[in-house]
């Protein structure tokens, strides 16, 4: 793929700058390898946080987007959700704001007359088709009730949180569709941060400065997380309780679903912000335990909890099984935790994530292989939640996001610039979307930031090399969430989970995308469908993204 | 002099000590040292003064780079360390601060080399422990090994050394080492940091239902080994007018707490802590109508403020003046119908009074609210026992059974209504678990135990 023109040009800039400072170009160095293009895509979106005087702690906290494929027409459409002003009315703020790509990854607001244009004061969403109608359907969550939106086609959405019964009334945060008793249908899992009303507010001091936001340590009021199980017609019963989710809960930020044991039934990562992390191992759709001590991943490898917010996971060191990536607060590092099986370890320092995540307030993040070369990259969405303790002029809580180039090991590298752009810019970032929104092969990114200009980062990276995509879909049409793809590539075997919920408040484009470097092929594809059908495909050629659905394999007893 | 948008200060201060050129080096200053809160700017300007006094005195320099460093101005601490070690380079002590504020301020190359430095001139232990961790993070487990060996070779009673090589054994899959390593540490000394890197250890060796597995806090322990370094530069850390106001009252001296946090009050960010402070210096000094008072003030500043209306029926309720209590929780109430906790602490009042009814009511619409508060649970189980609806009373507690730790006083209520109800075995179960947990009130757990006796003898004459 060719540079375009502009991103040549900054590119140049940015390279005599750097030769100018005496620096020697490394092989890590791309020119760059994004180019930001919301504004000339159409996608202009900006996260109000409401922030006037007083410092409300959910304004430092929102931000959530998701990127999904609203009317079926095979490209990306995106969701933004808004805050806007906690102490106004609820019909009286900004809503939630719905583009439709056009095919060519150019955006049309489209939100008038959607009935997507939700008012609550809004932090993540969720994308799953949770009736079974073909279409993929949003779960908003906000500081208050939540909101399910049912795609009616045609880029139509109706509010059905009555009738779902899904209104959690907690601050909400990221949130997950899966099918945790592998019944066929969409069940929802829901993390809650803390207990928290406007009229609980407190205000804290920062360092130097007067006002500043307080730590959920401050309030120490966690709030459990609710699991909707779906009833089989978009109708949900809370069994939090039942299922045994209310025998321990923290801080919840993130979460993410992967079959950690590989028994065929869906876990549940929670991770939380000051406090124990949850693992809920599921036993067979009947209940869940908390596993995150005895599997070690609770806490960091000195045995201290962590402020975790976004959270995803990936089969890096080719084992067959998912290892997990936990992003925390500044000054302190990520958490990379290896899957040993029936364990984990903490192996940041050994994967070199130690050292550059810790200077950052990690909020969303993605592993995707951006550049094609068989490895997964790294992308963070950073930000602060406090003052920093110096002055600086502009955005106080900005900072620069991250970009690390994965590699064999796995082993990540800082990537100069720093946040892959040609022009490195700060903002206040939360939410991280991926996926392919120009329809080129690679991965793009949607970031979200808090008062100011959401970015739409377009893949630039120059001579990728080949890659592969891979739709797994249920015969109802719905993606296959949770469904593992198995494979070679060349030595290499590959292991994948169809999954659109990891990163903060954020849901991705749900669809399998391989690097594959040289290689032509992804060989020996097999796919476990959710329930333990296995299928197999043979050999798929690169270069073009393929649909498999249930049933047209060759079925493996 | 305009500051360049996103330029933090320390470029400023750099400018500023550059410009003295073969001159008497001067302190670095912060041009907007009004934007730095008042005791931290008094701080350093008392310093640098002395600095400015006394260009060469190394004690001077040192006091300022202190007090930059220990009140987060890390770049101008970084500055006066250069300048105090032109005046003295053989100062491992210096050097020392030099790399911690270096590593603070992202310099990490230079950091590790300053520790270098250091640890030329002294082997001093808390030099190692750093040097060795910064290894660690970076990836370089036989560089970190190194150090750590160093240390526990010249320094085999500080637990640093140690700890930092069952860091390096639990990175490179050796989880057995590593708790041989901790335990070299815990036979010199019981410190928390090590003990939670213990049950890392054990979790990695497959150890999980071990006692020492459990080792873990949702509050960061770092280690609380002996750093007089770092505690000499602690000592610069400017004092808030709050915490000094705490300090005095602390040290029985109310009145100038009082004039403390008057100041504070008068206006400003931290006006609502300060009348927060106030009223319990006050109430704690007998003075009810002057802890009212300061109440009220947060109230006239935030008519909203839960925690105030709820600490205002405190103090009523005290006062053993229950009606005001709960007509001020009503008003509250009013204000935010849908806060749990105002519902909840209502339920307290009520059923404290002995107006069970009204008790339920109130507790059953906290839970409505928020149904995972355990003691408003067992209070509604509590509340409906007295009114004789043991079947609601034991529909409730039951379902405190599925809590990780049900309260003693759950399974005492449960135990009566289980009693009531005639089923005694279930109620021997349930007193005998409370009885084991402890924390419940003698006379009640006597009278039930007694009531039991009487009704097992009685169903066994049958």
């Amino acid at each position: 793929m060719k540079l375009r023109p502009r991103a040549l040009v900054l590119a140049l800039v940015l390279f005599t700058q750097g030769c100018s400072r005496g620096r020697e170009a490394t092989a890590s160095d791309h020119l760059s390898w994004f180019e930001d293009e919301a504004q000339e895509r159409g996608l202009s979106f900006q996260l109000h946080s409401g922030h006037q005087e007083r410092f409300h702690f959910p304004e430092i906290m929102c931000g959530g987007g998701a990127l999904f494929d609203m009317d079926s027409d095979g490209d990306l459409d995106a969701y933004l959700v808004q805050a806007d002003d906690l102490t106004r009315a609820q019909d009286q703020r900004r809503g939630n704001q719905l583009f439709e790509n056009s095919g060519q990854g150019e955006f049309r607001d489209i939100s008038p007359g959607s009935g997507a244009q939700d008012k609550g004061y809004g932090m993540g969403v969720a994308v799953g088709d949770c009736d079974q109608d073909g279409d993929p359907d949003l779960y908003v969550t906000n500081v208050g009730e939540n909101t399910l939106l049912a795609n009616q086609g045609q880029g139509q959405f109706l509010d059905r949180s009555d009738h779902s019964r899904t209104k959690d009334a907690s601050w909400s945060v990221s949130t997950a569709f899966f099918d945790f008793d592998l019944d066929g249908d969409l069940d929802l899992f829901v993390t809650n941060y803390i207990y928290w009303t406007l009229a609980d507010d407190m205000v804290c001091q920062g360092p130097l400065h007067g006002f500043d936001y307080c730590s959920p340590k401050t309030y120490n009021a966690p709030a459990p997380d609710t699991l909707y199980r779906n009833e089989g017609d978009g109708v949900f019963e809370d069994v939090s309780r039942q299922v045994g989710l209310r025998t321990a809960f923290g801080n919840g930020l993130g979460v993410v679903v992967a079959d950690f044991d590989l028994d065929g039934w869906p876990d549940v990562f929670v991770a939380n912000d000051g406090t124990m992390n949850q693992l809920w191992m599921n036993q067979k759709g009947a209940a869940f335990e908390d596993e995150a001590m005895a599997r070690g991943v609770a806490v960091d490898d000195d045995g201290r909890a962590k402020a975790g917010m976004g959270v995803c996971v990936c089969d890096l060191d080719d084992d067959g099984d998912e290892e997990l990536l936990v992003v925390n607060l500044e000054g302190e590092s990520d958490s990379y935790y290896r899957n040993d099986g029936d364990h984990f370890s903490d192996r940041t320092p050994v994967v070199k994530l130690a050292r550059p995540s810790r200077g950052f307030t990690r909020f969303g993040v993605g592993l995707h292989d951006f550049d094609h070369d068989g490895y997964m990259d790294l992308y963070q969405a950073n930000g602060r939640v406090v003052h920093p303790p110096k002055i600086v002029e502009a955005d106080p809580f900005a900072e620069v996001n991250l970009l690390l180039r994965g590699g064999p090991g796995p082993r990540f590298e800082a990537v100069r610039p720093r946040d892959g752009t040609a022009l490195p810019r700060a903002a206040t970032s939360r939410a991280a979307v991926f996926g392919d929104v120009d329809g080129d092969g690679a991965i793009d990114i949607l970031v979200v930031n808090r008062d100011s200009p959401s970015e739409l980062l377009i893949n630039t990276v120059p001579r990728r090399g080949n890659s592969i995509r891979l739709r797994l879909q249920e015969e109802v049409g719905r993606a296959s969430l949770g469904a593992i793809l198995r494979g070679r590539a060349g030595e290499r075997a590959i292991m994948r989970t169809l999954r659109s919920a990891y990163s903060y408040c954020a849901a991705s484009e749900a669809v399998i995308h391989l690097g594959l470097g040289e290689r032509t092929t992804l060989d020996e594809v097999e796919i476990e469908w959710p329930g333990g059908d296995l299928e197999t495909f043979g050999s798929l050629k690169a270069g073009t993204t393929h649909v498999l659905v249930r049933g047209s394999g060759q079925r493996q007893e | 002099m305009r500051i360049p948008s996103a330029v933090p200060w320390p470029g400023i201060g750099l400018v500023l000590v550059v410009g003295c050129g073969a001159g008497a080096p001067q302190p670095p200053l912060p041009d907007r040292l009004d934007q730095v809160s008042e005791p931290v700017a008094e701080l350093v300007q008392e310093a640098a003064e002395a600095v400015r006094t006394a260009p060469g005195d190394a004690q001077a320099w040192a006091r300022l780079a202190q007090v930059y460093e220990a009140n987060l101005l890390t770049s101008y601490a970084e500055t006066c360390y250069r300048e105090l070690l032109a005046l003295e380079p053989e100062s491992a002590q210096w050097w020392h601060r030099l790399a911690v504020v270096q590593a603070a301020t992202g310099a990490h190359r230079e950091a590790l080399q300053s520790m270098r430095r250091s640890l030329d001139l002294l082997a001093y232990p808390p030099s190692y422990w750093k040097l060795g961790t910064w290894l660690l993070e970076d990836g370089e487990l036989e560089a970190a090994r190194a150090v750590f060996e160093e240390a526990t070779r010249k320094s085999p009673r500080y637990p640093g050394g140690w700890a930092g090589l069952a860091r390096v054994h639990l990175q490179s899959d050796r989880p057995e080492e590593a708790i041989r390593a901790i335990q070299t540490v815990l036979r010199s000394q019981p410190d928390p940091y090590a003990r939670q890197l213990l049950g890392a250890a054990y979790r990695q060796s497959g150890r999980t239902e071990a006692p020492e597995a459990q080792a873990a806090w949702d509050t960061s322990r770092e280690p609380s080994w002996p750093d007089p370094w770092q505690a000499q530069c602690q000592s610069h850390v400017a004092e808030s007018p709050l915490r000094r106001a705490r300090r005095l009252q602390a040290a029985g001296r109310p009145e100038e707490a009082v004039e403390v946090l008057e100041a504070v009050a008068a206006g400003g960010p931290d006006a609502v802590r300060a009348l927060s402070i106030l009223a319990d210096v006050h109430y704690k000094e007998g003075d009810t109508a002057r802890a009212l008072a300061a109440f009220e003030r947060i109230l006239e500043l935030e008519p909203r403020n839960t925690w105030t209306w709820i600490n205002i029926s405190r103090i009523h309720q005290n006062a053993g003046d229950l009606p005001r209590a709960i007509e001020t929780l009503d008003r509250a109430i009013r204000l935010h119908p849908d806060y749990g906790t105002l519902h909840a602490t209502k339920g307290q009042l009520l059923f404290a009074t002995g107006q069970y009814e009204a008790a339920a009511q109130s507790l059953h619409s906290a839970l409505d609210r928020d149904d995972r508060n355990v003691e408003t649970r067992t209070l509604l189980g509590q509340s409906l026992n007295a009114l004789g609806r043991w079947e609601e009373a034991r529909g409730v507690l039951l379902a405190l059974l599925d809590e990780t730790y049900p309260p003693p006083q759950a399974l005492l209520a449960l135990a009566q209504a289980h009693l009531q109800l005639g089923e005694l075995e279930q109620a021997q179960t349930h007193l005998q678990r409370a009885a084991s947990l402890g924390r419940v009130d003698a006379q009640s757990m006597d009278d039930l135990r007694r009531e039991l006796e009487e009704a097992l003898a009685v169903a066994g004459s049958r």
